[in-house]
């Protein structure tokens, strides 16, 4: 996970400024990202 | 005869003359005579007096004139008095049934102004049982803080937060309407367990956290 601990706050927070979410799917967004990238 | 005897009863010297020319038995029946004029005369004594006590009496009774008084105690129709009676049970038979309320220019003593003010926002909070829209506003209008306070005494949920500072305010509410952020910032900690906090604000709204990412 480390070598994606990166790109992954990148990934949410380009999610936040760009299509606004909100945090419930922020939060959703963070889960799947860690299934994804080894959590 | 009698006369004679009276006389010897009354002098007891007279006595004395003839106990010395009678016999001892003689005597004893002689005293027993005496005793019994002298019962006789008591008796016409005591009836004398009874007599002139009758006619007192009745001259005393003819005199006397009885005065109508009005008595506290009177008896029910239950054959009890009515001192003992219950108060309730007098006022009942005195107004008619007791579950009659009383008119209002009767109880215009105790009656109370209608409430305004506070009184006015306990007497809504406290109608509010199920919160309504109408109930809200009207008893919010009359001061919010009243009602948090009973609100945080009875433990009733008739009061709701605001809008604006519902969960809403970060996205997480019920309703799926996406406010821009107006700020994010974005907080790394790198001492012992590296992790970086995302913190966003929406307009009219405070600094929150959105999502907390751990390293691991």
């Amino acid at each position: 996970m480390s070598p994606h601990y990166k790109a992954l706050i990148g990934k949410i927070r380009e999610a936040l400024e760009k299509d606004s979410l909100t945090k419930e799917e922020a939060l959703s967004m963070r889960a799947k990202l860690l299934e994804k990238y080894g959590g | 005869m009698l006369t004679h005897c009276r006389k010897l009863q009354r002098d007891s010297s007279s006595l004395t003359a003839i106990a010395g020319k009678l016999t001892r038995v003689q005597y004893q029946c002689l005293m027993e005579g005496l005793k019994k004029i002298k019962v006789k005369e008591e008796e016409e004594e005591e009836d004398e007096a009874e007599e002139e006590e009758g006619v007192l009496g009745k001259v005393y009774a003819a005199k006397r004139q009885l005065v109508p008084r009005d008595s506290d105690v009177t008896m029910g129709s239950e054959d009890i008095p009515d001192m003992f009676k219950s108060p309730a049970h007098n006022e009942a038979k005195k107004g008619g049934s007791g579950l009659e309320k009383p008119s209002p220019s009767a109880a215009s003593g105790l009656e109370k102004p209608p409430p305004s003010g506070f009184g006015k926002a306990i007497t809504l909070f406290l109608q509010a049982g199920i919160p309504t829209k109408a109930r809200e506003q009207a008893a919010c209008s009359h001061g919010l803080w009243l009602g948090k306070v009973l609100q945080a005494c009875l433990g009733k949920g008739a009061f709701k937060k605001p809008a604006s500072l519902g969960k809403d305010s970060l996205g997480k509410g019920t309703s799926n309407q996406r406010k821009p952020w107006v700020k994010l910032r974005q907080v790394d900690a790198k001492n012992t367990n590296p992790r970086s906090y995302i913190c966003g604000m929406v307009e009219g709204g405070r600094m929150h956290l959105i999502v907390e990412i751990i390293k691991k």
